[in-house]
This record gives C-alpha cells, structure tokens and sequence, in this order.
C-alpha cells in the first residue's frame, strides 16, 4: 500500500477517519489503514468513482449476499485498486478484479439487485436526509462533487461573515435606539408641557388649529442604506410650505404659541428618526435569522457528512468482519470434510515420507 | 340726575347685583390654591374642589379624571350662572350681557365660517362653540357657500352685524385671512361696547371705560409683539389697533412703526399706567411674560370693580375673574397630571 496522500479536498474527514482508525483498529490493521487510505487514494485513481466523501451516503444495512459476492469473498487477494480492498490481515472483502465498481457501499452494485433495485451503475446521493441526487459513478462527477463541497465552505465562511457584520450593525442600531426613546421622552414631556401653557394664556386654541389644516408642512422622504446586501430604509423630513399658523394667536398667547410649535417640530424631528432606526432594527432581525439559520444549516450539512461517512465506515468493518467470520467458517467446515488440504507448510516440522533418510 | 345709579339702579338690578356678589365670595381665595397645589393627584384635585364653592360639580364624572372633563364641567357651571343673570336682567343690563356674549359670538362665528367653508359637519362645530358665545343662526350656517353668503344669509341677523359692515365691504371678506378677520371684528367690538359703556353714564362708565381701555391698550400691544416676524405689515398691523384705548391717537401710531420689543417699550414708557408693567416684565423664559404682567393688572382692576356699587361692571369682572380662576385651576390640574411641578406656581392669583 502507498502510503496515501491526503485528498485534496476533503481530506479532513479522511484524516479524522485515520484518527478513528488508530483508535479503533484491531491488530494488524495499521496496514488496512494505510489501505485505507490507499484506498481512499484508490478512489481518486479508481477511474470509477462515484463520489468522494461528503456526497455518497448509502448507509443501509448490508445486502444479502449474493453467491457472486460471496465468491469474491473467498479472494484473498488485495486489491491495491479496490476500495476498502484490504481489512485486517488478509482482508475478505475484495472488489473482484473484473466489477471495477464502488465499494462504497460496501456492496456491489449492479452485479446484483441493489437495495433500491436500483440495477444501474448509478449511485444514490443523499444529502441530509433531504434532496436525492442521482449521481452518476465517474470521476467527473466526484470533481464536480468535490467542487461543490469547496462552494459549500466558502459560502458558509461568507455568510458567517455577512452575519457577524449585520450583528454588528444592529448592536449599533440598538443602542442608538435607547439613546432616542429616552431623549423622545424628555422632548415629549417638554412638548405636552408648552401645550398646557399655551392654553393657558390664548384660551382654546384647538378648534382653530384643526379647522385651518390643509396640507402638511413637514414631510418626509425614504431613502435607502446598504448593509451587507440588505437595503435598510433610512427617513428624512423636510419642510415645504409655509405656515400657516403664523396669525394665529395674534391678539392672546403668540408667544407661548410659537414656543409650542418650536418644540412639536423638534419632538416630529425626533419620531421620524426613531421611525427609521426602529424599521432597520426590525430589517436587520429577519436578515440576521435568516443568515443564521442558513449558516447553521450548512455547518449541520458538513457535520452530517463527516458523521455519515463516519458511519458509513463502520458499518462496512462490521460488515467485513461477519463476512471474515462466515467464510472461516466455511473453511473450517471444508476442513473437516477434507476437501481441501492445506498447501504445504515449509515451515511446519513434519516428518515426510518421502524421506527415508533424516 | 346726580347719584341716579344709587337710587335706580337697585330698582331694576339689585337681585342680580346681591347674587353675583355673593358668587363673588365664592371664588378661590389664596388658601384654596395653596391647597390645590400641594395635590398629588387630580382625585385629591377634586376632593379640595368639593370643600370650595363648587361643590360637587364632578360628582358625575366616571373615571379616569382627566384635565378636559374638569375645564368642561367649570365651564359649564359658569355658563349656568351667566344665563340665570342674562335671563333675569332687565334693559340695560341685558344690552350690557349682549355686549358681553359678542366677543364669544365672533370666536364662534369665525369657527363656524371657516368649518362651513371646508364643508365640515354643522354638528360637530356647533359641539366646540363656547356656550357663552351662543346665538339663535347658529345651525344655519351650512346653507352658505361662501363669507358672503353666509353674511347676508345669516350674520346680518346677529348683534355682529354692525361689526361686519364696520370692518369691510362684503366683498373682501372671502380674501382675508381669518385671524385678521377675527380681529378686525374684535375691534369692531370693542369701540362698540366702550361707546356703550360711555354713554351710559355713571358708574358704569366709570368703571367700565378704564377696563376696556386696558383691554384695547393690551390688545394693541400683544398684536405688536406677535407680529415681529410675521408677513402682517405694519399698516395692516395698525388697521387691527382698537382706538378706544389710552394709547389712541398717539400711542398707535408709534406702536405700528416698533419693530422690536425695546421699541414697544420706549411707547409704553410715555404712559404711567404701562411703565411698571414693562418693566416687570422679566427676560426670557425665566421671568414673567408680558401675557402674564397683563392678565395680573386686568385681574386687579377687576377686583376693584367690585368696591363700587351700582353698576353694571360687577357683572363683567365676576366674569372675567371666573374665567381667570377656571384657567388657574386647568394650569394646576395640568402640571399635577403631566407630573411637572416646576411652575405650578405661576398661576394668577386673584384675591
């Protein structure tokens, strides 16, 4: 076995499966490690890839062996091309020569009925449980796989990116809030109080400002502001017209009517702001969900992947080791029958017949 | 016939002048205020009330209390009062309520107009009249279409006709804007109602005249400070001077040519009765405003109204000075319920 190279691209899980490997190997497979990744690198050699690790996840229980199958599994051979070729010492599961085919099931496909019934070459890709992709096992298609596993990263950098400049935003946003609700609340107490005084020294005025309304003389107009792709609305106000309160309280009270009309246009200033900062707030929330649960759902994706091949691996030592037992078994049971002797053993100190003298 | 007023007057009107002495006595004196400004709430507000001449005026109001209600129901009371005295007087004094109920009329008359102009409903402006201001046309107003109209159709009926025709020619009435329309009337008004008060002699006249000479002096003055800055010209300024005061001819003509507040005052300054009012005057937001100085001096003279008998004044100053106490009561009311209790002492105190 080469000692393989890393994958290019995902090699972080190859490597945390070596990690895993080193750990839970039983003895003699530091080789089917290195097979392992031999293996892996197989896969990349292996002109029939279908894909390479984060996409390909058919995890189901093993087949019922079909006697084909079982036959390749009497082969001892490792086969340096195959995947997975070599398990323990001597692995049992070997890819027949002839079916270059993807073991990454863990089965032949094709030779047999898969699980799915699936008679093609065509492997089944399930991506968290939610979309299935039917892939087709070529090496293009692991490149193109691998290409959008390494989309799939630099997007999930980019939106965490995006997402801590909207949180960043929107702390901002938030604190110049508060600072404007406290200051509205002076400016709106100081306001209701000039009003108080204005009537006490021009009387009534109520009726006569509601009946010479006619249009607005302060107004305002929307723009828009940028933040990392999310427009937020910013509102000013301008003044047109003129007023048209002037004359009123010219015998009684203009002053204290004047005074009245200084601090509501101070306290219309003040809402428009409040108006626009409290629209991004509620902007920059939905934007913040919605890029946090995106970049959540790709980093669950990633993790789901790594922890899918994870299994995947597993499931393929178990199934190796029923298949190692079973044909031991067989072996055993031919022994016994004496249908097969065993091969000469050199080693073995045996007196020979054959020799007369020792 | 010398001291005719002391042996007619009490013939016709001497009920009437006893009973508004006696609501006199009712008005809040300077304890009372003490009172009602050491209130944390308006409930404690109404709890005080009680104990005063207004009884329980508030008895059948449902909670939450709120300012409004109160200024509704004081005025409501008033409005009581006046009419019981209106409907028991006899000529001259009736003339003389009629003349007081005129400046009411014009302030409803100019709402009216300016509603009926827009095409607002006649029964919600007839709900914001004030009740003193009340005449029979009132809900006729809606069948006008313009100033005009409205005139010729209904206020030449009104005691303000002579008001109306003092002012203008019919035509002009559509053009004018309707805060010099209500001073010009006012005016109109007032020379009217001090020509009255002059001929008819006595101690009416000479109670009577040197209020209402304030009053024109006052108006001239206010009408100046405000227009500093306003598109009013001087001419048109000086169109909306009242004549009847002290300041006529004189006066007014240097008042229409002041430009700032110091040159008001170097007017002021050639009259005796002005200069300490000016002069109390306090700078900014700290000190009295010139309204105030005002409202303190008329609130004195008609206080004094009340030391002479015989005459029809007792009646305008009872007035006056209830009107005066119900804006205190407000303006208290007010900085107990927005909780600002800084100048809650900067009410005018009457007696």
């Amino acid at each position: 076995m080469t000692s393989g190279k890393g994958e290019g691209v995902y090699s972080s899980p190859v490597l945390s499966l070596q990690a895993w490997r080193a750990q839970h190997s039983r003895p003699g497979t530091g080789a089917g490690g290195a097979g392992k990744r031999a293996g892996s690198e197989g896969q990349s050699r292996g002109a029939r890839d279908s894909t390479s690790g984060p996409c390909l996840l058919h995890v189901l229980p093993p087949p019922p062996l079909h006697p084909g199958c079982q036959q390749e599994a009497e082969v001892k051979n490792a086969n340096p091309d195959g995947l997975l070729a070599t398990r323990g010492g001597g692995g049992q599961v070997t890819l027949p020569a002839d079916c270059g085919r993807r073991r990454r099931c863990g089965w032949v496909c094709g030779n047999h009925d898969c699980p799915t019934g699936n008679r093609s070459r065509t492997i089944i890709v399930r991506m968290s449980g939610k979309d299935r992709i039917e892939i087709f096992p070529s090496r293009m298609a692991q490149t193109i796989m691998k290409a959008r596993l390494k989309g799939a990263q630099a997007g999930r950098n980019l939106l965490k990116k995006k997402s801590d400049a909207f949180t960043l935003r929107f702390r901002q946003i938030l604190k110049k809030i508060i600072e404007t609700k406290m200051l509205m609340g002076e400016v709106m107490r100081e306001a209701a109080f000039s009003l108080a005084e204005a009537k006490f020294t021009a009387g009534d005025f109520s009726t006569t400002v509601i009946q010479n309304v006619n249009k607005a003389q302060v107004k305002i107009r929307a723009k828009k502001d940028n933040v990392a792709g999310v427009t937020l609305p910013i509102f000013e106000h301008y003044h047109e017209g003129t007023d048209s309160y002037e004359l009123t309280g010219l015998a009684r009270g203009g002053e204290q009517l004047a005074k009245l009309k200084r601090n509501y246009a101070k306290a219309v200033e003040l809402l428009v702001e409040l108006a626009s900062l409290q629209t991004s707030f509620v902007t920059l929330d939905e934007a913040i969900k919605i890029t946090n649960r995106r970049v959540n759902a790709i980093e669950h994706e990633l993790d789901e992947r790594e922890r899918e091949e994870f299994y995947r691996l597993k499931k393929i030592q178990e199934k190796k080791k029923i298949l190692k037992e079973k044909t031991e078994r067989e072996l055993e049971k031919r022994k016994v029958a004496g249908e097969v002797t065993e091969p000469a053993n050199l080693l073995a100190e045996e007196k020979d017949e054959d020799l007369l003298f020792e | 016939m010398l001291g005719s007023a002391e042996l007619c007057f009490n013939v016709d009107h001497g009920y009437l002048e006893g009973l508004v002495r006696g609501c006199k006595a009712g008005l809040l004196t300077q304890q009372d205020y003490l009172n009602l400004v050491q209130c944390e709430t308006l409930e404690d507000l109404k709890v005080h009330l009680q104990t005063t001449d207004y009884g329980n005026f508030l008895a059948n109001q449902t909670n939450p209390l709120t300012v409004s209600k109160i200024d509704t129901e004081m005025r409501r009371k008033l409005c009581g009062e006046f009419e019981y005295f209106r409907n028991h007087s006899l000529e001259p004094l009736s003339t003389f309520f009629t003349y007081m109920t005129c400046g009411y009329m014009i302030d409803n008359v100019i709402l009216l107009v300016s509603g009926a102009l827009q095409k607002k409903s006649v029964r919600d402006l007839l709900g914001r009249c004030h009740p003193l201001g009340r005449f029979s046309e009132m809900e006729a107003v809606n069948i006008a279409d313009t100033p005009s109209d409205l005139f010729h159709a209904v206020l030449v009926e009104t005691p303000l006709a002579p008001f109306f025709q003092d002012c203008m020619s019919e035509n002009t009435l559509d053009e004018l804007n309707i805060e010099i329309l209500r001073n010009k009337l006012y005016k109109s008004y007032l020379e009217a109602f001090y020509n009255f008060c002059k001929d008819h002699g006595d101690v009416t006249a000479e109670v009577m005249c040197p209020i209402l000479e304030f009053e024109a002096d006052r108006r001239a003055f206010i009408i100046t400070l405000n227009s500093f800055g306003t598109e009013l010209t001087k001419d048109a300024r000086e169109a909306l001077y009242p004549t009847c005061g002290r300041l006529y001819p004189e006066g007014l003509r240097l008042l229409a040519q002041a430009e700032d507040f110091e040159q008001m005052k170097r007017v002021a300054d050639h009259y005796g009765v002005y200069k300490p009012l000016f002069e109390a005057v306090g700078d900014g937001s700290g000190g009295k405003s010139l309204e105030d100085v005002f409202y303190e001096h008329e609130v004195k003279m008609n206080v004094l109204a009340f030391n002479r008998q015989f005459h029809c004044g007792v009646f305008y100053a009872y007035t006056k000075l209830r009107e005066q106490e119900m804006r205190n009561i407000v303006w208290i009311a007010e900085c107990i319920s927005q909780r600002h209790r800084t100048k809650i002492n900067s009410y005018i105190p009457i007696l």
